[in-house]
C-alpha cells in the first residue's frame, strides 16, 4: 500500500508580468526522501522553492504537504524549514537565538526544552559549545551548518535547501554534501534540493528532476537520468554526451540503420527500448557517452562500429580525452581511463571506434 | 542520536484567531498608507487647490484673465525672465565650480578626499538662512569683503556689493553648489578605474584619457546635478529675498508681495501655477532627454 | 604608495578646489568668530571678544520663546515623519511589494516641487481649515517636507540588508510583524537613528513654509530670523546662526558616530 507522499505539486504555473518562470509543473515527493531540482539558472527552479515555502504565490495550481493544501496559508504558519544560499543567519543574534528562533516562534515549547533542542542539534552538526558566538564570527562552512541546524531543530516535515553550497569553495562542497547526505539520512528527513551542480545533485538525490525553462525535462533516480536521458536537453546537461546528428535510412522494431555525416553508416539495435519507431528519411540525434566509447586499432567483424581521425589529444590527469573527427564536420569525443603504461594515439592517426548498443539513445532532435 | 528521536514533538496546536493575509503584499502596501494618506490630505490636496484659486475671475467665475494679466504685465514677465536668467547663470557658475571639485573629491587619496568631501556636506547641513545670513555681513557696505579692498586700496569708496544680482548670484551659488556637487561625485566614484587603465595602456594620455572615458561617463551626474540646480533657483526664497533689491526680483519674492502683502490670493495662486508648470516642463524636458531615473541613480 | 607621474591629480586641480572649500567654508566660519564681538557692530577680527550677543539672545524672551517653538514643533515632526517615513520604507522594499516605482515616486515629489508654491497651497487650505498660525499647522507642513527624506534614508539602509533574512524570519515561523520588530528593525538602528537626528535639524531649520504658516504666537526661530533680516543686519543674528551651526555639525557627528559603532559590530 502506498502512503501519502509528502509533498505534491499539482500543475503548478508561476508568471511574473510577461515571463512564465514555472510552467505547469507537477510531482511527488514520498516521506524521508531527497529530491534534487537541477538546472541552469532561471529554470524556475528557486521560484518553486519559493512558492513551497509561501514566499511566492502560485499564479495557479495546488500544493499539499502532508494532506494539507497550502495557498491560503502564510509562510510562517507552513512549519517548513529552509536553507539559503548565503545562509541567512540573522547578524545580530548569537547562533544560540538562531537556532531558537523557530522554537521561540512556535510557542510551544519552554525555555528548557528549547535549550535542550539546540544543544542536541548543535550536537549533531558537530558544534557544541559554539552557542554563545555570533555568525560573523565563524566560517563559512559553519554558518552553513548552523544554518542546517536551525531548519532541523524544529523537525519540520520538509526542508527546502536553495543551493545551501553555492558560497562554498570545492572541497568543503564535496565535504559538507556528504554531511548533509549522512544527517538527512539518519533523521530520515524529506528534502527538496536545488542546485545547478549536477555532480552535487548526483551524490545527494533519491531522485532528480532535471528543469529547462520553467518544466521538469525527467524525473528519475539519477542512474536513469544518466543511463537513459530523456531527451536532448538533459542528456546534455548531466555528464558529458556526444549528440551526433544522424539521418535515419531505415529502421525497424529492433533496429535502426542511420547514416552519420557525410558518408558514414552505423547500425543500432535498440530492441524496442526507444518509445517510438523512427521513419526513414527523419533526423535525429544520436546519444553516446564519451567514457563507453573504446579507441582502438584494427577492430574488426562486428564489434567495430566506425572509424575516424583524431584531431586532439588532451591528457588530464585521470583520463585522456581523444577528439576524433569522423569526417571535415562531425567529431566526437572519447574518454579513456588512465592507468599509467599506455601509448597513447598521435593526431592524424586513423582510429576505430566501438561502444555497446546499450548504453546509446536515439532522441528526436528537441 | 538516539535522543533526539524521543526530544518533545510539536504540541497539536488550537487554532487561534490570525489575520490571515493571502497575498503577501497586502502587509506591504498597508505600511505605506499611512504616510500616503498624511501626504494626500496635505500636501497633494492643497496643491491641487491651487488650480482653481487661479483660475477665479472678479466674478468668481472660471476664466483665464489671471493669467492673461501676468503675461501682459511688464513687471511680471521681467520677473519671470530674470528668474530664468538668474537661474542659468547660477546653474552655470555651479557646474563650472562643481565639476573640478567633485572630480577631484571623486579621484584624490582617502583622506584628502574625506576631507573635501566633509566641507560639502557640512555646508549642505548648515541651515540655509545662516550661509545667506554670512553673505549678507561680508557683503555689506562695512562688511569683510570692503574693508579688505579699501585697505589693498584697490577701491577708494565702499563698493555696493549687495541688493544687486551679484549678491544674489554668490548667495545662490553658496547654497547650491552642494546640490551640483554631490550627484557629480557619486557617478564619478562609480566609474570603473579599470576604464582609465585601459584606455591609457590603448594609448591615451591621462587628459585624453578624461576626456574620453570619464567626462562622457559623468554625465548623467552632470544632468543630476544641472536639474536639481536650476528647479530650485526657479523657485528660490529666502536667499533673492535677502540678498537681493528691488531689481533682482524674482518669482518667489513677487509670489510672496501678492500672498502676504497685497492678501490677493488668487493672483498669487496663478503666479505660483506659472512657476510650478515652468519646473514641470523644464523636468518633463529633461525626462526626455536624459531620464528621470538618472536621478535616482546619482543621488546616493 | 608612490603614484606615477601620470596618475597624480595636477596641482593646478588642488589649488582651484581649495579655493572653492573657502569659498564654502569661510562665511560661515568668519561669522563665528564675530559672534565674539564685543563693539556694537560686528568686526573681524573682533576687537574686544565678548559673549554679549550671546547673552542678548538668552536674554530675550521673545527670542527663548522663538527657539522654544522651533524646538517643539521640531520633536513634533520627527515622531511624525520618523513613523511615516520608516512605516513607508519597510511597505516600499518588502518583496511582495507590487508596483514598486510608482510608490515611491509619489512619496518623493515634496523633494521636487519648489517650496514657495507648496508654502502657498498649504497657506490657503490650511486657512480655510484653521490650521493657520496654529502649531498643528507648522508641524504638519514641515511633516509633509520631512518624511520623503526619512524615507530615502531608511530605504537605502533597507536595501543594503540581506532580503533572505526577512525571508528566512517568515518561513521560520515569524508572521509579517514580528519578523520586521525582530529581525529587520534592530538591523537599521543606525539609519533609524539618523534620521531622527536629521528630521529634526531640517525642521528646527526650515523657513519658507515657516514663513507662511506661523503666526506670531508660533513663531519659529528661523522665521524671526528672517523677518529680523530683512530690516536690518543686527549682530544678534550671529551668535544664534553660530549656535545653529554648532547644533548642525553636533547632529552630523552623533550620526557618524553611531554609523561607525554600528560598523564596528558587525
Amino acid at each position: 500500500m502506498a502512503s501519502t507522499p509528502m509533498l505534491v505539486l499539482k500543475n503548478v504555473t508561476k508568471r511574473f508580468d510577461e515571463v512564465l518562470a514555472v510552467d505547469n509543473v507537477s510531482f511527488d515527493l514520498a516521506e524521508g526522501k531527497l529530491l534534487t531540482l537541477l538546472g541552469p539558472s532561471g529554470s524556475g527552479k528557486t521560484t518553486i522553492l519559493n512558492m513551497v515555502a509561501g514566499l511566492e504565490i502560485p499564479t495557479s495550481g495546488e500544493i499539499w504537504v502532508k494532506k494539507r493544501e497550502l495557498s491560503s496559508v502564510p509562510p510562517h504558519k507552513r512549519g517548513l524549514g529552509m536553507v539559503f544560499q548565503n545562509y541567512a543567519l540573522f547578524p545580530h543574534m548569537t547562533i544560540q537565538e538562531n537556532i531558537a528562533f523557530p522554537l521561540k516562534m512556535s510557542r510551544q515549547y519552554t525555555k528548557s526544552e528549547i535549550e535542550v533542542m539546540v544543544r542536541e542539534i548543535l550536537g549533531l552538526v558537530q558544534l557544541e559549545g559554539y552557542g554563545k558566538r555570533y555568525p560573523s564570527q565563524l566560517s563559512g562552512g559553519q554558518r552553513q551548518r548552523i544554518a542546517l541546524a536551525r531548519a532541523l531543530v524544529f523537525k519540520p516535515p520538509l526542508v527546502l535547501m536553495d543551493e545551501p553550497l553555492g558560497a562554498l569553495d570545492k572541497k568543503l562542497r564535496m565535504a559538507m554534501q556528504l554531511e548533509i547526505k549522512n544527517i538527512q539520512q539518519e533523521l530520515g528527513q524529506t528534502m527538496i534540493y536545488v542546485t545547478h551542480d549536477q555532480e552535487e545533485a548526483l551524490t545527494l538525490a533519491d531522485k532528480i528532476a532535471i528543469m529547462n525553462k520553467g518544466r521538469i525535462e525527467q524525473l528519475d533516480s539519477p542512474s536513469t537520468i544518466y543511463e537513459y536521458p530523456a531527451n536532448s536537453f538533459v542528456a546534455d546537461f548531466i555528464g558529458e554526451s556526444n549528440i551526433l546528428p544522424v539521418r535515419v535510412v531505415q529502421g525497424s522494431d529492433a533496429g535502426v540503420l542511420l547514416h552519420v555525416g557525410s558518408n558514414k553508416d552505423l547500425s543500432f539495435t535498440h530492441d524496442g527500448r526507444e518509445e517510438y519507431v523512427p521513419s526513414a528519411g527523419e533526423e535525429m540525434n544520436f546519444i553516446l557517452r564519451p567514457e563507453k566509447v573504446r579507441v582502438g586499432k584494427d577492430l574488426t567483424g562486428p564489434v567495430k562500429k566506425l572509424s575516424g581521425t583524431v584531431k586532439d589529444v588532451l591528457y588530464l590527469g585521470e583520463y585522456i580525452k581523444y577528439l576524433i573527427a569522423l569526417d571535415d564536420h562531425v567529431s566526437l569525443v572519447a574518454k579513456k581511463q588512465t592507468t599509467g603504461t599506455e601509448d597513447l594515439y598521435d593526431k592524424g592517426e586513423v582510429v576505430d571506434l566501438s561502444w555497446p548498443d546499450a548504453n546509446c539513445r536515439l532522441l528526436r532532435k528537441s | 542520536m538516539n535522543m533526539l528521536l524521543n526530544a518533545p514533538r510539536p504540541r497539536e496546536k488550537k487554532e487561534r484567531f490570525y489575520f490571515r493575509v493571502k497575498n503577501p503584499w497586502v502587509g506591504a502596501i498597508l505600511m505605506i498608507v499611512p504616510s500616503l494618506l498624511f501626504l494626500l490630505v496635505y500636501y497633494f490636496y492643497p496643491l491641487t487647490k491651487l488650480i482653481p484659486q487661479s483660475f477665479i475671475g472678479p466674478d468668481g467665475g472660471g476664466t483665464l484673465a489671471l493669467f492673461y494679466k501676468f503675461f501682459s504685465s511688464k513687471l511680471c514677465l521681467q520677473t519671470l525672465v530674470r528668474t530664468i536668467q538668474i537661474s542659468a547663470l547660477v546653474t552655470g557658475i555651479t557646474l563650472l565650480l562643481g565639476y573640478p571639485y567633485a572630480y577631484l573629491t571623486a579621484t584624490a587619496k582617502p583622506k584628502v578626499a574625506a576631507i573635501f568631501l566633509s566641507m560639502v556636506v557640512l555646508s549642505f547641513w548648515i541651515s540655509l538662512l545662516v550661509r545667506t545670513y554670512s553673505w549678507m555681513v561680508l557683503l555689506q557696505r562695512f562688511g569683510i569683503i570692503n574693508q579688505i579692498l579699501l585697505w589693498l586700496n584697490i577701491t577708494e569708496k565702499p563698493l555696493k556689493l549687495m541688493y544687486n544680482q551679484f549678491s544674489v548670484a554668490i548667495g545662490m551659488v553658496h547654497v547650491l553648489i552642494p546640490f551640483m556637487i554631490m550627484p557629480i561625485y557619486s557617478v564619478i566614484k562609480g566609474i570603473d578605474k579599470n576604464l582609465i587603465s585601459a584606455a591609457m595602456t590603448l594609448g591615451a594620455s591621462p587628459s585624453r584619457a578624461f576626456l574620453k572615458v570619464t567626462f562622457p561617463l559623468s554625465l548623467n551626474g552632470v544632468a543630476a546635478g544641472v536639474l536639481l540646480v536650476f528647479v530650485q533657483s526657479l523657485g528660490f526664497y529666502v536667499t533673492p529675498m535677502l540678498l537681493g533689491g528691488p531689481q533682482t526680483m524674482m518669482i518667489s519674492s513677487l509670489i510672496d508681495r501678492h500672498m502676504l502683502a497685497y492678501l490677493d490670493w488668487p493672483f498669487g495662486a496663478a503666479i505660483s501655477m506659472v512657476l510650478l508648470v515652468f519646473t514641470v516642463i523644464f523636468m518633463l524636458g529633461f525626462d526626455r532627454f536624459f531620464g528621470l531615473d538618472k536621478l535616482n541613480q546619482a543621488q546616493l | 604608495m608612490e603614484k606615477a607621474s601620470w596618475q597624480k591629480t595636477p596641482i593646478w586641480l588642488y589649488v582651484f578646489c581649495c579655493l572653492v572649500a573657502l569659498y564654502i567654508m569661510l562665511p560661515v566660519i568668519i561669522v563665528a568668530v564675530m559672534s565674539f564681538s564685543g563693539g556694537d557692530f560686528l568686526e573681524f577680527p573682533p576687537s574686544k571678544l565678548s559673549l554679549r550677543w550671546y547673552k542678548a539672545f538668552f536674554q530675550s524672551s521673545e527670542w527663548l520663546q522663538a527657539a522654544w517653538n522651533s524646538t517643539r514643533i521640531a520633536l513634533g515632526v520627527v515622531a511624525i515623519s520618523v513613523i511615516l517615513g520608516l512605516l513607508a520604507a519597510l511597505g516600499i522594499t518588502n518583496r511582495g511589494m507590487k508596483r514598486r516605482k510608482v510608490f515611491n515616486t509619489v512619496l518623493m515629489i515634496p523633494l521636487i516641487i519648489p517650496p514657495i508654491i507648496v508654502a502657498v497651497a498649504m497657506y490657503m487650505t490650511f486657512g480655510k481649515w484653521g490650521l493657520l498660525g496654529t502649531y498643528p499647522g507648522v508641524l504638519i507642513g514641515h511633516a509633509c517636507m520631512v518624511t520623503p527624506f526619512v524615507l530615502i534614508l531608511i530605504s537605502s539602509s533597507l536595501y543594503g540588508l540581506d532580503s533572505r533574512l526577512y525571508d528566512a524570519a517568515r518561513v521560520l515561523g515569524a508572521s509579517h510583524f514580528r519578523a520586521i520588530r525582530l529581525v529587520v528593525l534592530p538591523l537599521i538602528k543606525p539609519a533609524i537613528f539618523s534620521s531622527i537626528l536629521f528630521a529634526f535639524i531640517v525642521s528646527f531649520d526650515e523657513v519658507i513654509i515657516s514663513v507662511f504658516l506661523v503666526s506670531t504666537k508660533t513663531v519659529t526661530l528661523p522665521k524671526m530670523m528672517f523677518d529680523s533680516l530683512r530690516f536690518e543686519i543686527t549682530p544678534i543674528i550671529s551668535s544664534i546662526s553660530t549656535m545653529l551651526v554648532a547644533l548642525t555639525i553636533s547632529v552630523l557627528a552623533f550620526s557618524a558616530m553611531s554609523k561607525s559603532i554600528a560598523e564596528r559590530k558587525k
